[in-house]
């Protein structure tokens, strides 16, 4: 992945061996519109870990991921980054931390991908400094990462959807952040480029001699991608009901079909265990 | 598209065409007049271009640059290149505060400043009511920046009925723009170079802002402070414009459209070039005023809106398809 080759000092965190958790939240309460959506959460993610976010539509996953990264607030309790308060950390030094992929980018202008992709090192660079070398490189890595190398000159609004999603992406993976929060990731993206983007995402949690992998938490809709790429999960029911352990624990009929509120079903052919909505017109279930 | 670091060879290359285009058009302002380009070769041929063209070309410079770089950071506030602060009603609420003060017999306050504080309440006011999010926030910008110019132009006429001051300079002045009494001396230059010298410091935020609040927070800055100094300096911009040539529109719409086809959208390449086009544009615009219907003269807006309307009824037309 780009950028470990070269990442300033700062955006890697002291006290790398210790156990302090890459991003910690304590009692955090989150609320939409006045509705308690996520209520008293406690969770770390360590360092190595991919926490998938499952839940129905609108129970709050994107909120929650948007609190988490500081954006926006919590009515109650503490997100920590590296054991610091996120609330007391600069908003630049948090960026030299934790990127977040949002779902719905919108380019105004047309800047052309390299450009885009350049400004995720937006956050290690001195106010008057420019771009260097070193920057640029791993800007064309990240484009490279998500198969955008070949459009580095295009401009970002005559990409398709897709497209559009996997540039917004390069832009996070150039900022080489530790905490990755990636909200639906695969939205928009035929399954060769899923899976690809989700392998790309899980090789770099698992750098070989990192001193200290990141970590990444990411909201899904496909319980499948779960299973493949989340070492946790974290789901949320509405109501700020939540339950959060290891995939294995989480990912079971019984528990998917509560979450969703409709009956899941498992089937495995003995490689893979797939989940799928029990199908067909209701007679037939 | 550029490729290249944002300061590379072929940056500074446009930029220093850029200026050269400029220096011409300054040139071509002197020596054209009363509709023949000529060498001045009497001593009055001397005095005519030495102490009227001249300070009415570098109004018309500094009045280009100001509205060019306002224009392209209305834009980035807006995430909309149709934001210009004449269609915006920025440079209405400048000119009705200016006119105001007159009226009100606020004149110990300078020009600039009663401008500066139209400007300001008529920004705010765009600027709270018009950033909606969604697919309305344009139409819900457009709308609220026309109506809030066409409520200007209203009271601008309303007091200069009431007013009735032959001191006063004319409706063309305020409602359209007009360089035929303005002059300034070289040092005016300054403004618009310490306003571009202030916001260049800025420039690679003002890139990370164009990509809207949520995500400028996420790369680091701190939107909300940043947006207020955009706003105040954007504003400051307009309010000079107008003390000097009245509400000239559209400049601040194409010359950063212009210079986003030429230099790209990085604000490092961006805002430089808007500032040097923006004035060679005006410089030309008002000596074509000048000389186009000798020995009749046109009020300098005239042409920026011929220029502008087009352009922004083609921009509107392409912003509603999609992306």
């Amino acid at each position: 992945m780009p950028g470990d080759q070269v990442s300033s000092p700062e955006s890697r965190v002291p006290g790398a061996a210790s156990r302090v958790p890459l991003l910690e939240a304590r009692d955090l309460s989150v609320s939409i519109g006045g509705v308690r959506v996520v209520d008293g959460l406690d969770l770390a993610l360590a360092p190595g870990r991919s926490i998938g976010i499952l839940g129905p539509n609108g129970a709050g996953k994107t909120t929650l991921l948007l609190t988490l990264a500081g954006v926006r607030g919590a009515d109650g309790g503490e997100i920590r980054l590296h054991g610091t308060a996120l609330a007391r950390m600069s908003r630049r030094t948090i960026a030299q931390r934790l990127g977040m992929l949002i779902q719905n980018t919108r380019f105004a202008f047309d800047a052309s991908c390299l450009e885009v992709a350049l400004s995720g090192r937006h956050p290690h660079l001195p106010a008057l400094a420019s771009e260097s070398a070193a920057d640029i490189d791993i800007a064309r890595a990240a484009l490279a990462a998500v198969g955008l190398a070949a459009m580095e000159a295009r401009s970002c609004r005559q990409l398709s959807g897709g497209e559009q999603r996997r540039l917004a992406l390069a832009t996070v993976l150039a900022q080489d952040p530790a905490v990755l929060l990636l909200d639906e990731p695969t939205n928009h993206l035929d399954p060769a480029r899923q899976v690809e983007i989700l392998d790309g995402l899980w090789r770099r949690l698992h750098q070989p001699g990192e001193t200290l992998p990141g970590g990444q938490m990411m909201a899904l809709h496909d319980i499948n991608l779960a299973t493949c790429y989340c070492t946790d999960v974290l789901m949320l029911f509405g109501e700020g009901r939540w339950e959060f352990a290891p995939t294995a624990e989480m990912l079971t009929e019984n528990r998917l079909s509560r979450l969703y509120g409709c009956p899941i079903r498992a089937v495995s052919d003995g490689r893979q265990t797939v989940f799928a909505a029990a199908g067909g017109p209701p007679a037939a279930r | 598209m550029r490729v290249n670091a944002p300061f590379g060879t072929r940056a500074r290359l446009m930029i220093g065409v850029l200026a050269a285009f400029a220096a011409a058009s300054v040139g071509l302002a002197l020596l054209w007049g009363n509709g023949q380009v000529a060498w001045p070769d009497t001593a009055v041929d001397w005095r005519i271009v030495g102490e009227i063209r001249l300070p009415r070309a570098l109004a018309a410079l500094v009045t280009g640059s100001l509205l060019a770089l306002a224009g392209a950071l209305m834009q980035v506030l807006l995430r909309n290149p149709l934001a210009d602060p004449y269609v915006l009603g920025v440079s209405g609420g400048a000119a009705a505060f200016a006119l105001a003060g007159m009226l009100l017999g606020l004149e110990f306050v300078p020009v600039e400043l009663r401008a500066f504080a139209g400007a300001m309440v008529s920004s705010l006011i765009v600027f709270v009511l018009g950033r909606g999010r969604g697919p309305w926030s344009t139409a819900r910008m457009l709308l609220t920046g026309v109506v809030m110019a066409a409520g200007w132009g209203a009271l601008i006429s309303l007091m200069l009925a009431l007013g009735d001051d032959q001191s006063l300079r004319g409706m063309l002045f305020w409602l359209m723009g007009d360089l035929s009494y303005a002059g300034v001396s070289a040092w005016w230059l300054m403004a618009p170079a310490v306003l571009l010298l202030l916001m260049m410091a800025r420039a690679r935020s003002l890139n990370v802002l164009a990509a809207g609040e949520t995500q400028a927070a996420l790369l680091g800055e701190a939107p909300k402070r940043r947006y207020a100094e955009i706003y105040v300096v954007a504003s400051a911009m307009t309010a000079l414009a107008v003390a000097i040539a009245g509400t000239v529109g559209f400049v601040g719409l194409v010359v950063p459209h212009l210079m986003r086809m030429i230099v790209g959208a990085d604000h490092r390449r961006l805002l430089p070039a808007a500032a040097i086009f923006g004035g060679a544009f005006l410089v030309l615009a008002d000596t074509l005023a000048r000389n186009l219907f000798s020995p009749r003269q046109l009020p300098v807006g005239v042409l920026t809106a011929l220029v502008g309307v087009p352009l922004f009824l083609l921009l509107l037309h392409r912003s509603g398809r999609g992306r």
